[in-house]
């Protein structure tokens, strides 16, 4: 059984600008095999909330042909996901739709592939607590990469790992939840996430309500936080 | 309905009842309490900084022997102050503005260590000696380099050079290295010649790009337009949806520098 709490919502700037949340999430809770994905639609592009949709849709195309295969490597899966995302788009201009996107991909053979263009956060809490955080090639100053401008395969951070083992809690964040979290506190976000959100009926609300009421002063980002766990 | 609120209805229902796992066919009994769901929370402030994502503003002030003559260091300590309070007075900002400023006059001394503008108390500048900008490069890219002094959440920094003279050090080996730092090379630069004997080459040098201004200020009253033009920059920055991006273009037009 795998679980998953997640919520997207808009962040002050956008609803003061009368403009919709730009982030998506998606995720495939599967004991056999699980995807999930956080993108962030890029703020300056027109077109961003399209280009956050169409990535999260085009990673699950890419996951559903990717993990058929005990060889596929992790640059395999995002080899699939670029076209992919690029025919989800239809006639929308690629640079207008620019959107980072994290991806956490298990296959049927007993792996896992992080993969993530741009910034935001994918970090892994083990069942002793230990947590660990996928780096991201963002350098200084979040000039973040994203599908949509100019990139390549090498601009991806690409890792392969076991898939979730029992206990184990998956944490997915668009930068404008990482960029607010203490480091130290992640693993016991992920707790929280987990003890206090998933026995919820719709723990995806509270969720949401809790991002609306962001604690940190002057914060105006859309916000997208997703945990999956294997309880 | 927007996109998130439709996949959160698709994990509502993995949460709930029979689909709480496409591997799992056992309906599961739900463990929610309603006390819990209408209790209200505000446990991500334990999780979260409570400080907003500093901006930081870096001044690379000369305060060399020349600045002592035609009132130019008293122009520079009334225009500085005049930006930190403007700093100070600014309301629903996006970041929180940070400043720092170097000198360079004799030696390069870090005057104002970086820290949140309203803090800033402010002591004028003296001028006296040579012109090490070489130094002061150093103490700038070592700042910015520096994660326990500019944070990873910080936006991009915007770094100010000031100067009415020649480097009277090595200044090229410093300034290739803070321009070809990690961070420093990403940070928004402005430049001031103040006076004729002030170094263009030097400050166009710093800018490291043929279309950015090098701005000149003849008269000291010059020097007070200039930082009022930095303020409206940073500000409009650190209002702006993304501080990271290219810097806020702001009328310079009616400055006459």
């Amino acid at each position: 059984m795998v679980r998953v709490v997640a919520s997207s919502v808009r962040g002050p700037a956008h609803a003061l600008d009368g403009v919709p949340c730009q982030d998506a999430w998606l995720a495939v809770p599967d004991s056999r095999a699980s995807l999930a994905v956080v993108c962030d639609g890029m703020g300056s592009r027109s077109r961003s909330r399209e280009g956050a949709r169409a990535a999260t849709l085009a990673a699950r195309d890419a996951w559903r042909l990717w993990k058929r295969s005990p060889a596929g490597s992790a640059e395999d899966l995002v080899r699939l996901l670029e076209p992919a995302w690029r025919l989800r788009l239809r006639d929308v201009p690629r640079d207008e739709a620019a959107t980072t996107c994290i991806v956490y991909a298990e296959d049927d053979h007993g792996r896992a592939v992080y993969a993530q263009l741009g910034d935001g956060l994918l970090a892994r809490r083990n069942a002793h607590g230990d947590v660990k955080t996928h780096p991201s090639k963002t350098d200084g100053f979040d000039l973040t990469h994203a599908l949509g401008t100019p990139h390549t395969l090498a601009d991806w951070s690409l890792a392969i790992a076991a898939p979730l083992a029992q206990g184990e809690i998956l944490v997915l964040a668009t930068d404008g939840v990482s960029e607010d979290l203490e480091p130290r506190r992640l693993g016991d976000l992920a707790r929280w996430a987990v003890d206090e959100l998933g026995p919820l009926r719709r723990p995806g609300v509270a969720l949401a309500r809790e991002l609306r009421n962001w604690p940190v002063p002057h914060h105006r980002d859309d916000k997208t936080l997703l945990v999956m766990w294997k309880p | 309905m927007g996109f998130a609120e439709y996949h959160e209805d698709i994990v509502s229902r993995f949460n709930n009842d029979n689909y709480r796992s496409l591997g799992s066919n056992r309906r599961q009994e739900p463990t929610h309490t309603t006390a819990k769901e209408v209790r209200p929370m505000s446990r991500l402030k334990e999780f979260t900084t409570q400080t907003a994502r500093p901006l930081p503003v870096i001044l690379l002030a000369d305060v060399s022997g020349s600045m002592g003559v035609d009132g130019k260091i008293q122009a520079l300590n009334h225009a500085v102050r005049e930006m930190i309070e403007a700093f100070q007075d600014e309301a629903d900002l996006r970041a929180e503005i940070h400043v720092s400023v170097v000198t360079f006059g004799g030696q390069a001394n870090t005057h104002l260590p970086l820290g949140p503008a309203r803090d800033a108390a402010w002591t004028d500048l003296g001028a006296r000696g040579g012109t090490p900008m070489g130094a002061a490069f150093d103490i700038a890219r070592e700042m910015v380099e520096d994660r326990s002094v500019v944070s990873g959440r910080a936006y991009r920094p915007t770094i100010v050079l000031v100067s009415d003279g020649q480097p009277t050090d090595t200044w090229q080996q410093p300034l290739e290295a803070l321009l070809g730092s990690e961070r420093g090379g990403k940070a928004v630069r402005m430049a001031l010649a103040i006076g004729a004997d002030a170094d263009h080459n030097v400050l166009q040098a710093f800018l490291a790009d043929p279309e950015a201004r090098v701005y000149s200020a003849d008269e000291a009253r010059q020097i007070r337009q200039f930082f009022q033009l930095v303020t409206m920059s940073v500000s409009a920055r650190s209002r702006s949806a993304n501080p990271n991006s290219a810097p806020v273009s702001v009328a310079d037009d009616g400055w006459d520098l």
